[in-house]
């Protein structure tokens, strides 16, 4: 009978153990070291050059700093963790789909007192959208913008010259990006136009909505564009996009849109001005070139018009714990990764565009293997740029993501689906 | 035990029993026991920012999930996967264990060679075999010639990722059943064989009853766990992968409520129940014990 106990035992004790063993992991705590700052960011890529950034102030102050990166998922987990368990970072990236929630709780350094203190800190100086993300109603500034971004079309220069297309240029409308990416679009699954997958909403689909005059959501935040009916229309013209120029949706699922990209399947790809830095490191880079993203020409007269091509935006600030042993040397830190030096040498260094207005010209020359004017003359007036779409809750974006899928599996189902990606999202915003 | 009259030596040797079982009583209650009862509470809350301002809501959040056809399928894919796991990886496992109880060479290098896969890290067998069934540049479909979804299509992503979750835990298994093997005196085997039973009614008629204790204990262990599949499914299946709907278990669903949804008492909620209906499951299987398990 020892033999059956035995095992009653190990069964009760193996079904305690498993269930909760998903609950014990992930507790990574971190507290400030010593005297010095620590500096938590997402982006690898960027980790080098806010790192001599962060040194040069360290030779000034002399106070150390340690720059560490944890990916974006982790990031917001660990954010969380540290809020709870009161061992949050001094200084930290912040992102407009969480911010609001730090700035309810009262979490972050409130930055009012320091910036009227320091002549240097003019608010004014930056993109005012950034500067709004990171300020409550009450006119709390809870971050100092660190950067801004643009999109614009990445194309594979060989194989339009194989395919014997002309080079995307500032007179693409969505209707040429269609009709280039089928062209290109071999058949066999060899070549694709284009790849964007449903998570990629400020690189892809909400440029074209905006773009159409649709929009995402309302200016009051509380209710969704997504059944708007030119949304709809902007849809589904990126349905015609997915159906005829784009791989299949369980190609898409398995490689990512950039792998797809960088490897020659695809000739085109919409992209972030802060994945530069990124395909600066691949072999193939001097294939590719760089244009502005397409617009839409909804009064027929042939030419780009204010408010056609749209390029949706956003920006990181640079934000510190409440609870930073040391708010002084937390608020300096910010001030010179903020300022028009700091900003500058990002630029330069090419981490990315810098959120200092007229800072980021230098950002251009950080590559010789493609021209980058296309993302500043799309800041300079070439596109409206519309702030990416947030409110205090993020749900409905990343549900959006998921409920597109469908959609994306099969085009012809794209209106119906985006009425229901609104009722959804009508009710998340009714509960926030 | 009679608890009333204890000598001094049996209160001694009781004193440091529980001071040498301590730690791992301390750990339990740390780390199972207080998350356990945290769980179930928050499940009758709607949970606030940082753990704050949380607002008791009753059962809402049981009607919320019970009436939701997501927890539903969810729970619907995790007993496919367990019904592709559990009992591939113990028909497997046991024939493994039969044939490395032989004298053979090099057994204690197969042994190992099949004991791998669980060592290595789960979130690097799941990356390895997202490669190998990926429809594009997969071995898999590389050698057989064919141009299958494996894991994009909700036909077969399931039995795929079944299919991993099996190979992972053969090895386990197998030690297991060795071990149980070797706990079968030789002497029947012997006998049988005077009698003139064949190797196969050796099998049926000495090994599979005589190891049923074994075999019992592998598969409600397995069945517990391959109910809480979670690291396989959120590593191979991306979430934009049109399979996901069909393969994502009710531990991936919590996950992204909890943690991506930032919503964890409905979270919450979905293990509370998934950890009663494993209570359940684990009564109605201790009962089917008596029946089918043969204790010499």
């Amino acid at each position: 009978m020892k033999v059956k106990q035995m095992i009653a035992a190990s069964i009760a004790a193996a079904a305690l153990f498993s269930l909760t063993a998903c609950g014990g992991g992930g507790e990574t705590g971190s507290g400030s070291s010593g005297d010095g700052l620590e500096v938590k960011i997402w982006d690898s890529t960027q980790k080098d050059g806010i790192e001599q950034i962060c040194n040069d102030w360290s030779a000034q102050s002399g106070v150390p700093v340690n720059v560490e990166v944890v990916n974006w998922d982790s990031y917001w987990t660990l954010l969380e963790a540290g809020v709870s368990g009161g061992s949050m970072p001094d200084v930290f990236w912040s992102h407009s789909n969480y911010i609001q929630k730090y700035m309810d709780a009262e979490v972050l350094l409130p930055l009012n007192s320091y910036i009227d203190a320091d002549d240097s800190t003019d608010l004014n100086n930056y993109f005012p959208d950034i500067v709004d993300l990171y300020t409550n109603d009450a006119g709390t500034h809870y971050a100092i913008p660190k950067d801004y971004d643009t999109i614009a079309l990445f194309y594979n220069k060989k194989m339009f010259d194989a395919a014997g297309i002309p080079y995307p240029d500032n007179s693409w409308t969505w209707e040429d990006l269609y009709e280039a990416g089928k062209k290109l679009t071999t058949g066999d699954g060899s070549q694709y136009g284009i790849a964007m997958d449903t998570d990629l909403n400020q690189e892809g689909y909400y440029n074209i909505i905006y773009s159409y005059g649709g929009y995402v959501l309302s200016d009051d935040k509380k209710t969704s564009g997504m059944d708007d009916p030119k949304t709809i229309e902007a849809m589904e013209m990126w349905g015609n996009i997915i159906r005829d120029c784009m791989p299949p949706q369980s190609m898409l699922g398995e490689a990512g849109e950039t792998d797809l990209f960088t490897s020659g399947v695809t000739a085109m790809q919409l992209t972030g001005s802060w994945r530069v830095a990124v395909f600066q490191t691949y072999d193939e880079a001097s294939d590719w070139a760089v244009a502005e993203i397409p617009y839409c020409d909804r009064n027929g007269n042939g030419q780009c018009d204010d408010g056609e091509r749209v390029s949706i935006y956003n920006g990181l600030g640079w934000a510190a714990s409440k609870n930073t042993g040391n708010p002084d040397a937390a608020y300096s830190l910010i001030a010179y990764l903020c300022s028009r030096e700091g900003q500058t040498r990002q630029a330069e260094l090419g981490v990315t565009m810098s959120a200092y207005m007229g800072t980021s010209d230098a950002w251009k020359n950080c590559t010789d293997l493609w021209d980058l004017s296309p993302f500043l003359d799309e800041a300079n007036g070439d596109a409206t740029l519309v702030i990416y779409p947030h409110s205090r809750s993020t749900i409905w974006g990343e549900d959006m993501k998921k409920q597109l899928v469908p959609a994306w599996n099969d085009p012809s189902t794209m209106a119906d689906t985006c009425r229901m990606v609104a009722e959804s999202m009508n009710a998340h915003l009714a509960q926030a | 035990m009679n608890a009333k009259k204890m000598t001094a030596a049996q209160k001694n040797e009781a004193i440091w029993g529980i001071a040498f079982v301590l730690p791992t009583i301390i750990g339990l209650a740390v780390l199972n026991f207080y998350p356990i009862f945290n769980t179930v509470w928050l499940s009758f809350f709607k949970t606030g920012d940082f753990g704050k301002g949380n607002t008791f809501v009753g059962l809402s959040n049981y009607a919320g999930v019970c009436s939701s056809g997501e927890f539903w399928g969810s729970l619907f894919n995790t007993f496919k996967y367990a019904i592709v796991e559990v009992p591939l990886s113990l028909a497997i496992a046991s024939v493994l264990a039969v044939f490395l109880n032989r004298k053979i060479h090099f057994r204690s290098g197969y042994r190992t060679i099949f004991f791998l896969p669980m060592v290595a890290a789960p979130a690097a067998v799941a990356m390895v075999w997202k490669w190998l069934y990926n429809q594009r540049y997969g071995l898999l479909n590389h050698i057989f010639g064919t141009d299958i979804a494996w894991i994009s299509s909700p036909s077969t992503a399931w039995l795929a990722i079944g299919i991993v979750g099996a190979w992972s835990i053969i090895g386990y298994n197998m030690v297991l059943f060795l071990g149980g093997l070797q706990e079968i005196p030789h002497d029947y085997y012997e006998a049988a064989d005077i009698d003139g039973a064949s190797g196969i009614r050796q099998f049926f008629c000495i090994t599979i009853p005589l190891l049923s204790p074994t075999i019992y204990f592998i598969s409600q262990t397995r069945i517990i766990s391959a109910l809480q599949v979670f690291d396989l499914i959120y590593m191979m299946v991306d979430s934009t992968n049109i399979a996901l709907k069909s393969v994502q278990s009710v531990v991936y669903v919590f996950y992204q409520y909890v943690f991506t949804y930032d919503n964890k008492g409905y979270g919450s909620t979905m293990v509370v129940l998934l950890l009663v209906l494993i209570l359940l499951l684990t009564v109605i299987l201790q009962k089917l014990e008596k029946k089918f398990v043969f204790y010499n």
